[in-house]
């Protein structure tokens, strides 16, 4: 039987086609998205800074990714254009800061918005009201913007640095906002202190937390759903480190093993407006269980062991990923520099061709910016959004990552909420 | 040519663009029985659903005395006289007697992240999260087929009285093909026009929703266009910038309780309580622009001291918004803040006339001379790019911009 079911919620809207048998379980799953803006070529005949405040517009749920990518590609074209950009360590560490805090705040909303109010909703239990993580995540913007200047959409970075400048005031009221956000975590979240929760992924016993994540996982252990989930095992972090991981095997990941392929895509036949990336010619995982995997953090690694790439190293994965970038969100803000320079400027972006790419490791995976310059101008613009490693959507005998994380599956609703682990996201892979 | 410069003139010269913040006691006294009026018949009402704002503000420990002060704050930011303030208080405990629905269309989900992230004070969260948003695809319990069955009770529940929230452009090409909704794969455009038949009021939230935002920008490869250009008839707010301030889609949702109406609009159908000024009019940067001090270079001495960022093409002179008020995140900071400028993201046109990175002197558009003190009604002429005005010429003719500004006040 086929049944087309609509995924909507934060990130706006996919279309599943599930193919079930007699009793219900998801022999297919194929996965659409119905709307495109066409933002490469309006990138295409502009001049190459525009892309900083176009590109954040792709998305309003990760925009401050988009602008670091473009960021980033702009300081590689001049790098390879003969012309490196110096970047001091605060604007590095800036921007470090800034990202992060997209990453966290989106790990929030995921928990709280989605998971929580969708798994809570299968089990036929009204959904929380989520204003303590709607209060919590305006904090992180908060402490976001005072680097960055608003949150969604900043567009404070800049091939040689950053524009903002701030002051010892700034510092102090972000590691104040940060102290909440942490406290946050451990109340709400775990329910326990972050060392209690590293030995609980050790020991494999998670069941026992008592924080709202502990009610996510026992939501997903009622529905029989903790062990399900499981994908092809591959996983890729194209960010700072670049380490591809297939069958436990761990090699140096190349950009130039990344292809799209528009085989399922309207243009061709297909269903859909989104591209699906490859790495190889495979289908990846990317987002925060493959980084916590490429980077062999312990407690993760543990799980991974247990458990595979199933629902509950998944959703650790992403909450064990929203500790530690605070952890490092208060290394970075300590250890700032105030006295270095925001920003040391590069030669003029006219005189400047050439190619370049940006990469970042987004809140869901690995994002690809590349572009084409010639005089400061755009002539060719290409992204690759995490969601179309993830939510790749390829033929029955190649099933994409969530796809074949679904196939098995008891039913289309817990399919649905094992796709909904991956943390899905519309608005950008169709752009 | 000359037709056009003179209907463009006309536009910026209208009474609308002028934002008259006394308009006298008579004025006010009526309208203050108007509003008292309006909030007995709405406290007669079902709220939609079923949380309590009074009960809701002592579970975040917030006293009346806090929540007064946010009132008469939010009473001078709606334009209105201290007076207002008991009956602004009383119109934010109803707020979920105002139904809400809101529609995604072709965007980035920004103007629904920046209300999910409440700026503003604890308050205006308890506020937004008060408002019956009876549909919005993005928060709701309900998802997929439960979720259209519901948008249909929703409005037939509600018929004539919501408030339709548009959030996105409406690609017009390829027979609207480039977005389609719901299983049966209804367009855009056929949603919206659906929606927007039983709506008291549209409201277009950011600037895909108003002037078709990025997705518009050429060669507008969908062929996008703002909710003006599809709903006809309807009384229409438009509340652009990218994202749109949380604060004004608040304030135009407490106007309507309020009232009943729709706020004051200027001629491109923005609440004058939110764009009546420029960016460039309340700039924490005004003074060195006064004083010609301006950052000449990113990251050189006059960016270390907060110059004006005039030079490295802010467009707060030629564009109007509350943003340099209001701010963004809890008000913490704003794009001139970190000094990055503006982008002029609340302007019909955004991004093609204003590209950020064309300072203005590049640009063709004259620099104000003999200060920036006049009105867009002088000043606007000579900023307007031909594309610049190719649009405005469509806006003025394409909305019920001339009916509205005679009218004022008195839709429903
Ligand atoms: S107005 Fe801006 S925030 Fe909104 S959908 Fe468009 S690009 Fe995104
Ligand atoms: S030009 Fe821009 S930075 Fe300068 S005072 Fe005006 S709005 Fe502020």
């Amino acid at each position: 039987m086929i049944t087309h079911e609509l995924i909507e919620r934060i990130e706006g809207e996919a279309v599943l086609d599930f193919q079930t048998d007699k009793s219900g379980r998801v022999q297919e799953a194929a996965i659409r998205f119905l709307h495109f803006r066409g933002i490469e070529a309006i990138l295409e005949g502009r001049n190459a800074l525009d892309s900083l405040v176009i590109a954040p517009r792709v998305c309003g749920i990760c925009g401050h990714s988009h602008l670091i990518a473009a960021v980033r590609m702009l300081e590689s074209l001049y790098e390879n254009a003969g012309y490196p950009v110096t970047l001091t360590p605060k604007a590095h560490a800036l921007r470090e800061i800034t990202l992060s805090c997209e990453l966290i705040q989106n790990h929030i909303k995921w928990l709280y918005l989605v998971m929580l109010h969708e798994s809570g909703k299968l089990l036929g239990e009204e959904p929380p009201v989520a204003l303590k993580a709607l209060y919590v995540t305006s904090q992180v913007n908060q402490l976001c913007a005072l680097f960055s200047g608003q949150w969604p959409h900043s567009s404070y970075a800049l091939p040689g640095g950053v524009t903002c400048d701030p002051t010892h005031i700034e510092v102090m009221q972000a590691l104040k906002i940060l102290s909440e956000v942490e406290r946050f975590i451990e109340d709400e979240v775990l329910g326990c202190g972050t060392e209690l929760f590293e030995s609980h992924m050790k020991n494999d016993t998670l069941g026992t937390l008592k924080g709202d994540f502990g009610t996510l996982l026992r939501n997903f252990e009622r529905l029989e759903l903790l062990d399900s989930g499981k994908s092809h095992g591959r996983f890729l972090v194209l960010g700072n480190e670049r380490i591809a991981m297939a069958f436990d095997v761990r090699s140096n990941a190349q950009p130039d093993l990344v292809s799209e392929d528009a085989s399922q895509t309207f243009e061709n036949g297909g269903k859909t407006y989104a591209k699906n990336a490859l790495y190889n010619g495979e289908f990846y995982e990317g987002g925060p269980l493959a980084r916590a995997l490429v980077q062999e953090r312990a407690g993760i690694s543990d799980l991974y062991r247990i458990h595979g790439d199933s629902a509950v190293t998944r959703l650790c994965a992403r909450v064990e990923e929203m500790v530690l970038l605070c952890a490092q969100v208060r290394q970075l803000l300590t250890s700032l520099d105030l006295s270095q320079r925001s920003f040391i400027p590069p030669a003029s972006i006219e005189t400047i061709s050439g190619s370049g790419i940006g990469i970042v490791e987004a809140p869901r995976g690995s994002l690809i910016h590349k572009a084409r310059i010639e005089k400061g101008r755009i002539m060719e613009y290409s992204i690759i959004t995490p969601t179309q490693w993830n939510l790749g959507n390829g033929p029955s005998d190649n099933p994409g990552t969530a796809q074949k994380a679904m196939i098995g599956v008891e039913s289309i609703a817990k399919a649905s909420l094992i796709f909904r682990t991956f943390d899905v996201c519309s608005v950008c892979t169709t752009h | 040519m000359s037709d056009k410069v003179e209907a463009v003139k006309k536009l910026f010269t209208s009474k609308s663009s002028r934002v008259e913040t006394n308009k006298g006691d008579t004025y006010y006294q009526e309208l203050f029985a108007k509003c008292e009026a309006r909030l007995n018949e709405m406290r007669s009402n079902t709220p939609a659903n079923k949380l309590d704002f009074t009960e809701l503000l002592e579970e975040n420990g917030i006293d009346r005395r806090e929540f007064m002060k946010w009132a008469s704050a939010t009473t001078a930011m709606l334009m209105l006289p201290p007076m207002f303030t008991p009956l602004v208080a009383d119109a934010a405990v109803m707020m979920n007697r105002a139904p809400v629905i809101w529609l995604e269309l072709q965007d980035c989900a920004g103007n629904s992240e920046a209300l999910l992230r409440a700026d503003g004070p604890k308050i205006d969260e308890i506020v937004l999260d008060i408002i019956s948003l009876e549909f919005h695809e993005t928060l709701q319990a309900a998802s997929g087929f439960q979720a259209e069955k519901q948008l249909e009770e929703a409005m037939e529940h509600f018929k004539g009285k919501y408030l339709l929230f548009v959030e996105g452009s409406i690609p017009m090409g390829m027979d609207g093909q480039y977005g389609t909704i719901g299983a049966a794969g209804e367009t855009f455009h056929d949603h919206l026009v659906r929606c927007a038949e039983n709506a008291a009021a549209v409201v277009a939230v950011g600037a895909c929703a108003t002037f078709g935002g990025i997705p518009a920008a050429a060669p507008n490869p969908t062929g996008a266009v703002g909710v003006m250009d599809v709903v006809k008839n309807k009384p229409l707010i438009n509340i652009p910038a990218c994202p749109a301030n949380p604060a004004n889609m608040v304030g135009v949702i407490l106007h309507y309780v309020l009232t009943g109406q729709v706020p004051e609009l200027d001629s491109l159908l923005r609440p004058k309580f939110a764009f009546g000024y420029r960016i460039h009019d309340n700039c924490e940067r005004r003074a060195h622009f006064d004083a010609g001090e301006y950052v000449e270079e990113w990251g050189d001495v006059g960016a270390q001291n907060n110059f004006c960022l005039y030079k490295m093409g802010c467009k707060g002179p030629m564009t109007f918004n509350n943003c340099s008020i209001v701010r963004y995140n809890e008000a913490v900071n704003w794009p001139i803040g970190v000094g990055r400028g503006c982008i002029g993201c609340s302007e019909p046109d955004f991004w093609d006339k204003y590209a950020y990175e064309r300072p203005m002197a590049d640009a063709k558009i004259k620099a104000p001379t003999g200060g920036v003190e006049k009105t867009v009604d002088e000043f606007g002429l000579g900023m307007l790019t031909a594309a610049g005005i190719g649009i405005a010429i469509h806006a003025a003719a394409s909305t019920v911009a001339g009916k509205r500004e005679n009218s004022g006040e008195n839709h429903e």
